[in-house]
């Protein structure tokens, strides 16, 4: 199952897409902002959703045929890891992977009821914070209505009129607005700030679409979705704080030398970089997969996203040992990126039920005959 | 034939992996996995002549060096098909292959270029003298001497010193050697590099005893060795210029081959698992283990696709080649840790008869770690070259 052509661009033209993202981040999501939204002492959330909609970014992995550029996993990829950098807050990510998912498993209403409104920026998705792994218990339904509780990733309050949230059902999974009365959001405070996440609760709550899923293989795409969106989110963050926790050792100076000039501190900071280097090669590997309509996308995605929170998890924290006692203030960085990063560690599925899912399909697919490993190039 | 196929990738590749099926059968590939030492050579030798007889063994050097002047996509097919086959391998001829075209051809004399680079594919076997005992990470510290003189004999250098970590020299019959040819200067500028036949008297190798048994490389004694001054390769004292291009020469593709080879062998090794009903399969912290090790060198193929694409300046750093050499070589340090911990007790007993034992090749993986320049050395490119951090 695949969403289809993709179009694809040359490296360069990816590296300059990525450049323009990155500048535009740099300048509205400094390090600053992002602080000061910690406190909710600025609408950076909104602000940031606005200008992305105007830069037609939540388009820019959708076929033209919806609105949008049609750069597949490969767009949710750079977008995912240029937001993740600079720790954005926002729903990008349960939006952005509910719109790519339903570009494949909807129908052509479906598709305009729902995809429209998010690329002009009138509505947003959320989604389980659990999809794989432990029990998810699904919600009960009659086709037209839908009760239960379920705990979701969704959209900063006031950066979309509309949120639709994707709930799952016996077979099948349903969208249902977050209307405030059949079905209802409470927020959950969590660690990081920077995401939103929500209980939500349905009474009866309508059905806007339903879709079926007898073979477990439309859930397994939107998980595959994000986990190459959180595997991206995860490499940014990681490449971001590594960089910065470099820079800072640049500058403190103790025994009247920079800290960075210590041979122990030089090679540790290697480590980190070959560590993300490997993760990054790894979810090229699931990027190309699901652009290729491979039928070993849904383990690659997997791996991709275990290995990259993994690694995030590990940078950000050894980023705060590296930075001294300032590392675990709330006035510098490091603490906004080890929260992220175990937020998306435990996303989608803890990473020991994904590696667990990826030997399954591994051992399927050799029983098949494919070693899982083909590159084309 | 074979080439005739080259403007055609897929052609080319159905055209290489038929004639591989039937020229070295998967079936015999036990035959060379099992063979070591001098064996191997040969088994290897016989490769290197058949691949050359359709234009395979040097199907990248230039053509007016006898090769096909193909480019990377081909030579990625080729070794992607030779892996996937389980054909012999090349790698007793790695420095024949790529060090010695790799720094001839744009330093060598024309005398040279004729003399050495046609026996390459006949099979001349090369090893490379560069480290010493006191000379490792700092190459350029080397002492092995090497003085002029102009006796009975003719232009000619009196080497005097020893080599150390030369792969394969026991089986050598040619090296690329590096010596110290000015000792009055600062220690990158008084080095010459020079062509040593391995027959010459005075040359004597000793292998060296691994941690694991096996001996492929030796040391290499110098005593009195007269080596014609016409086997100097570029100018006297810009020997370690020079070098430059023979370490260039391993970037990418030597370690595109190994990890294509790999990643074919951690199939097998599930493949062989499960057809035994291996214990560690029902445990499932080291079912996710295999799988994370699984991933990560589908990661290093990627990578080393990677640096093959990156562009190329000479004098421009990349980091890729250091992050590659570390991912590729910590990895198979904990895969053979993790193959030894899978299988047991039994990965102890000393039965080399078993496939590809476990131990054997956990110890093995310490000497890439060391090899073709430290990981520690890697370390302090990537951190002082890469991110800007100072020395002290």
């Amino acid at each position: 199952m695949n969403a289809g052509p993709v179009m694809t661009l040359d490296e360069a033209e990816l590296a300059a897409l990525r450049d323009s993202i990155a500048d535009v981040l740099k300048s509205e999501c400094d390090s600053r902002k992002v602080h000061a939204w910690l406190d909710r002492k600025n609408d950076l959330g909104p602000a940031l959703w606005r200008q992305a909609v105007e830069l037609g970014w939540l388009g820019l992995s959708l076929p033209e045929a919806d609105g949008g550029l049609g750069l597949g996993a490969r767009g949710l990829q750079i977008l995912s890891r240029e937001l993740g950098a600079y720790a954005a807050p926002g729903g990008f990510i349960p939006t952005l992977c509910v719109a790519q998912w339903l570009v494949t498993v909807a129908d052509a209403d479906q598709r305009a009821a729902l995809l429209g409104p998010v690329v002009v920026g009138e509505a947003g998705f959320a989604v389980p914070a659990i999809l794989e792994g432990a029990a998810v218990p699904a919600l009960s339904g009659d086709g037209k209505t839908v009760s239960g509780k379920v705990d979701v990733l969704g959209c900063v309050a006031g950066s979309v009129e509309t949120v639709f949230a994707v709930v799952p059902l016996e077979a099948a999974w349903a969208v249902v607005r977050i209307d405030g009365v059949a079905a209802r959001a409470e927020p959950i405070e969590s660690w990081d700030l920077t995401r939103d996440l929500a209980r939500l609760e349905c009474s009866d709550a309508p059905v806007v679409a339903v879709i079926a899923d007898a073979d477990g293989r439309a859930g397994a795409l939107l998980g595959s979705y994000l986990a190459v969106a959180l595997a991206a989110d995860s490499l940014g963050g990681a490449d971001a704080i590594a960089h910065k926790t470099v820079e800072y050792m640049k500058e403190r100076v103790q025994f009247d030398r920079a800290v960075a000039t210590f041979q122990a501190l030089r090679h540790r900071a290697a480590d980190l970089i070959v560590r993300i280097a490997t993760q990054e090669s790894l979810l090229e590997q699931a990027v190309q997969c699901l652009d290729n309509g491979s039928p070993d996308s849904a383990m690659w995605a997997r791996l991709a996203k275990a290995g990259a929170s993994d690694a995030f998890v590990f940078v950000a924290a050894d980023c705060i040992q590296l930075h001294g006692g300032v590392g675990h203030t709330w006035e510098y960085d490091p603490h906004i990126y080890i929260k992220r990063a175990r937020l998306n560690e435990a996303l989608l599925g803890n990473n020991r039920a994904l590696r667990d899912t990826a030997v399954r399909l591994l051992d399927g697919a050799l029983g098949e005959g494919r070693t899982t490993t083909e590159i084309d190039w | 034939m074979i080439l005739e196929h080259k403007d055609d990738l897929k052609a080319f590749r159905e055209a290489v992996r038929s004639w591989t099926h039937e020229t070295a059968p998967p079936e015999r590939a036990h035959e060379w996995h099992r063979s070591k030492g001098p064996e191997l050579v040969e088994i290897q030798r016989w490769w290197l002549a058949e691949c050359h007889k359709v234009g395979l063994a040097i199907a990248n050097w230039p053509v007016e060096y006898g090769g096909a002047g193909l480019g990377l996509a081909h030579q990625i097919i080729i070794a992607d098909e030779f892996a996937r086959a389980r054909s012999p391998g090349s790698d007793m001829f790695v420095i024949s292959l790529n060090h010695v075209p790799g720094t001839l051809i744009p330093h060598g004399t024309e005398a040279q270029k004729k003399k050495y680079l046609p026996a390459v594919p006949a099979g001349e076997l090369w090893c490379q003298g560069f480290s010493e005992p006191g000379a490792g990470s700092d190459l350029a510290s080397l002492k092995t001497r090497a003085v002029r003189a102009n006796d009975s004999g003719g232009d000619h250098y009196v080497v005097n010193g020893q080599k150390i970590w030369s792969t394969n020299s026991m089986y050598a019959t040619q090296c690329l050697l590096l010596v110290r040819t000015d000792p009055t200067v600062k220690k990158h500028h008084g080095i010459s590099y020079l062509i040593m036949d391995m027959n010459t008297p005075g040359v004597e190798v000793r292998p060296i005893r691994k941690s694991n048994g096996a001996s492929n490389f030796g040391e290499i004694f110098m005593t009195d060795v007269r080596i014609p001054v016409e086997n100097l390769i570029g100018a006297e004292n810009n020997g370690w210029m020079v070098s430059q291009s023979t370490l260039s020469s391993e970037r990418g593709v030597l370690s595109f081959d190994g990890a294509e080879r790999d990643m074919i062998f951690l199939v097998d090794v599930y493949n062989q698992a499960r057809a035994e009903g291996a214990a560690w399969l029902d445990d499932a912290e080291l079912r996710r283990e295999f799988i994370t090790l699984f991933a990560e060198m589908q990661a290093s193929r990627q990578q080393i696709r990677a640096l093959l694409r990156e562009p190329h300046e000479p004098g421009v750093f990349s980091m890729t080649p250091s992050l590659v050499k570390m991912a590729r070589t910590t990895l198979n340090n904990r895969i053979g840790a993790f193959r030894v911990r899978a299988q047991g007790l039994s990965s102890q007993y000393g039965d080399h008869s078993t496939w590809r034992p476990s131990m054997y090749e956990f110890l093995e993986t310490f000497g890439s770690t060391i090899s073709g320049g430290s990981n520690e050395i890697q370390r302090n490119l990537i951190s002082e070259r890469g991110l800007g951090m100072p020395k002290g």
